[in-house]
């Protein structure tokens, strides 16, 4: 089968097609859900609920400079600016029911998951008691083994009490045949993303993180949409053409390959831009691999077993992993992707995500003797952003990358 | 070889100009809204007790928050690599440099030849940054530079200021004078302050001697003897601590210009400004 035209099928998957696609859905008198991410939307994709996803629309209107009114809203209405941003973004669009695009459908229902995030059962809360909405809180408890099996069997198990849950609010039912091509076309999404994240062993990477930043939302918020995958499998093949040209987005070559651990800074993409222009290339990140690429022991979805896989991958995640292990997972991308350097984002609102990077600083250090480079600073809110400070830093970095460099050389 | 460095930094601004090696004028002003004007002075400045022209000059360096915008500089580099590069010239023994300036701090780690290994700086807050004494000293209307004496005389007895923020620690200090707490015992819990928030940058960082105190802070005797007791090392302060930066910048230039010279070989001319990168 052809290879689908990238620039055709990137205009059904863009954050105002999602937008529109969910306004047509409720029009059609889909159920519309309040959903967070880490929710596997296969199944809702399947049983015909539509999801709103407050976190991505936060993420999307912080980056296109949007956010302002909706932190104002949460402000108002007594939120403070500690508390974590993408919450009191999403919370300002649910409140306001606006959002970057146009105003949103009111919600028929929510559905909580705490897999990245423990925040969510809070936020929840507030949506269950601001809307009345019938809520559904799935549950992945803290553990030092999330790979244990009965861990995974416990997922299941809270998978199918969504199923439950949507069957009991709304007209919507499973169908098997439904979730198998849902699963089916999550796995291609998943396989095309995992693969385009190899490529970025090369050197240089085709790849720009920047790039990711915004290519990376259906996946968030689409998987078991046939087009995610279509759009993904468009968006391998042009990366592989990319490769074989020898392209990167590092001005005047890949120098330096980094990773960023963290969040982007939404309000602020053009750092990365900044990182390449200074020869530097994001080859690896924690967040763009978070539970997408298929995370299952053999790199697929089992389509037999839809809620085993599903569960077993959308449990294979950082944010529940214990410092040694995520040390593990920087440990091996660090060879496999030759990595220079590492930028770590402290971001003070992503508790999961920066919790033990002293530590992992301190393990990478020891075993692979590379420069780190930590920002402070916060996922959505600009507040507080100095752009001449981070330049400072960012310069700073690739000096110290460049005196590196010459000492190697001798 | 007449080079020039120029650090225009959030407060002030300095200019340090080398003729083969050695410091021929140098200068440290206020910085004004307009940072290229602010260059141009600093310079001016420097040149004044001198018989240097500015047209004199081969090659200039500009380093702090304003070096992209000084118009007679051919380069730029950040100041985390000119402080260590100035600190390891003005004292070749140094791996650590702590550069306390106005709206920053940065703790630095350079190797044996001054080139930066590692580094930090502290967020975008005023805590324990020049700006914030400045601002406390003024509230106590208290000479800048007697801040520092002041404090030693109340060590043990420092005033306990909560507030990290500078807005809200104003607050502190201003109740605190009216409840008649002693001056000095105010200055020695914001200087208590200022090293305890500095030293966690530096531990971050890993203290090696010789350790080296760069900055206007470093003229505060109050902070940099508690930050040797707390972190058990001694400092080193150089004769002008503001001019550390634009001293590594003067001697990026000369290299600049000696690289350049090694490719073209042929008589030396003054280069044309380049757009800052």
């Amino acid at each position: 089968m052809a290879v689908p035209d990238l620039k055709t099928i990137q205009k059904k998957v863009t954050a105002g097609a999602s937008y529109r696609k969910l306004v047509a859905a409720a029009e059609a008198g889909q159920p519309i859900c309040v959903a967070c991410a880490g929710v596997p939307n296969e199944v809702m994709h399947a049983m015909g609920v539509f999801p709103i996803y407050p976190e991505s629309l936060a993420a999307i209107s912080a980056g296109i400079g949007k956010a302002g009114p909706f932190f104002e809203e949460a402000r108002a209405r007594g939120l403070s600016s500690v508390i974590c941003s993408y919450t009191r973004c999403g919370l300002g669009i649910c409140w306001t029911r606006e959002s970057a695009f146009g105003p949103l459908p009111p919600p028929t229902l929510a559905i909580a998951d705490v897999n990245f995030c423990s925040l969510h059962g809070t936020w929840w809360r507030y949506l269950e008691e601001h809307f009345g909405l019938p809520t559904c809180y799935v549950d992945m408890p803290a553990t030092d083994d999330p790979d244990a099996p009965g861990y995974v069997e416990y997922y299941e198990r809270q998978i199918e009490a969504m199923v439950e849950f949507f069957e009991r609010h709304t007209a919507c039912r499973l169908e098997t045949d439904r979730l198998h091509e849902a699963v089916k076309q999550s796995d291609r999404a998943g396989f095309y993303w995992k693969t385009i994240m190899e490529l970025r062993r090369q050197r240089p990477s085709p790849v720009s993180f920047r790039a990711l930043a915004g290519q990376i939302l259906p996946m968030v918020i689409s998987l078991g949409d046939p087009d995610a995958a279509d759009y993904y499998e468009a968006l391998h093949a042009q990366y592989v053409e990319d490769a074989k040209e020898g392209k990167t987005p590092a001005k005047g070559g890949e120098r330096y390959r980094l990773i960023w651990n963290g969040i982007p800074i939404w309000h602020h993409l053009q750092l990365i831009n900044y990182f390449e222009e200074r020869g530097a290339n994001f080859v690896w990140e924690p967040y763009t691999s978070l539970n997408w690429g298929n995370k299952t022991k053999t790199g697929r979805l089992d389509l037999d077993r839809p809620f085993h896989t599903l569960a077993e991958k959308y449990t294979n995640v950082i944010t529940n992993k214990t410092i040694a292990r995520r040390f593990a997972y920087f440990d091996e991308a660090i060879r496999d992707y030759a990595v220079d350097g590492l930028v770590m984002f402290s971001n003070r609102s992503c508790r999961p995500m920066s919790i033990g990077q002293h530590e992992l600083i301190e393990l990478i250090q020891e075993r692979h003797d590379l420069p780190v480079l930590i920002f402070e600073g916060d996922q959505a809110d600009a507040e507080g952003f100095n752009w001449d400070d981070a330049r400072m830093r960012i310069d700073g970095f690739i000096e110290v990358l460049e005196g590196r460099a010459a000492r190697r050389r001798g | 070889m007449v080079v020039c460095g120029v650090d225009v930094g959030s407060r002030t601004a300095e200019a340090v100009v080398l003729v083969d090696g050695d410091i021929a004028g140098y200068s440290v002003i206020r910085t004004g809204p307009d940072s290229a004007a602010t260059a141009v002075a600093a310079l001016e400045q420097a040149l004044r007790a001198t018989s240097i022209r500015s047209e004199d000059i081969e090659f200039t360096v500009a380093t702090g928050y304003g070096r992209v915008v000084v118009p007679f500089a051919q380069r730029n580099v950040t100041e985390i690599a000119c402080h260590a590069r100035g600190s390891h010239h003005l004292r070749p023994s140094t791996r650590t440099i702590l550069d306390m300036g106005g709206q920053d701090c940065k703790a630095i780690r350079c190797d044996e030849r001054g080139k930066v290994t590692t580094f930090l700086m502290n967020d975008k807050c005023a805590a324990g940054t020049g700006r914030a004494i400045e601002v406390m000293a003024s509230l106590l209307q208290v000479p800048l530079e007697t801040v520092g004496p002041l404090s030693l005389d109340a060590e043990g007895r420092a005033a306990t200021i909560s507030s990290t923020c500078v807005v809200f620690a104003k607050s502190e200090v201003l109740a605190l004078a009216r409840q008649g707490v002693p001056t000095a015992e105010i200055l020695a819990g914001i200087c208590d302050g200022v090293a305890e928030r500095v030293k966690g940058l530096l531990r971050g960082v890993g203290v090696v001697e010789d350790f080296v105190i760069s900055g206007g802070i470093s003229k505060n005797v109050g902070v940099v003897r508690r930050l040797e007791r707390t972190l058990g090392v001694t400092s080193h302060v150089c004769f002008e601590p503001q001019i550390v930066g634009a001293l590594g910048a003067a001697l990026f230039a000369r290299d600049f210009l000696e690289r350049a010279s090694a490719e073209r070989p042929g008589p030396s001319v003054p280069c044309a400004p380049a757009a800052s990168r």
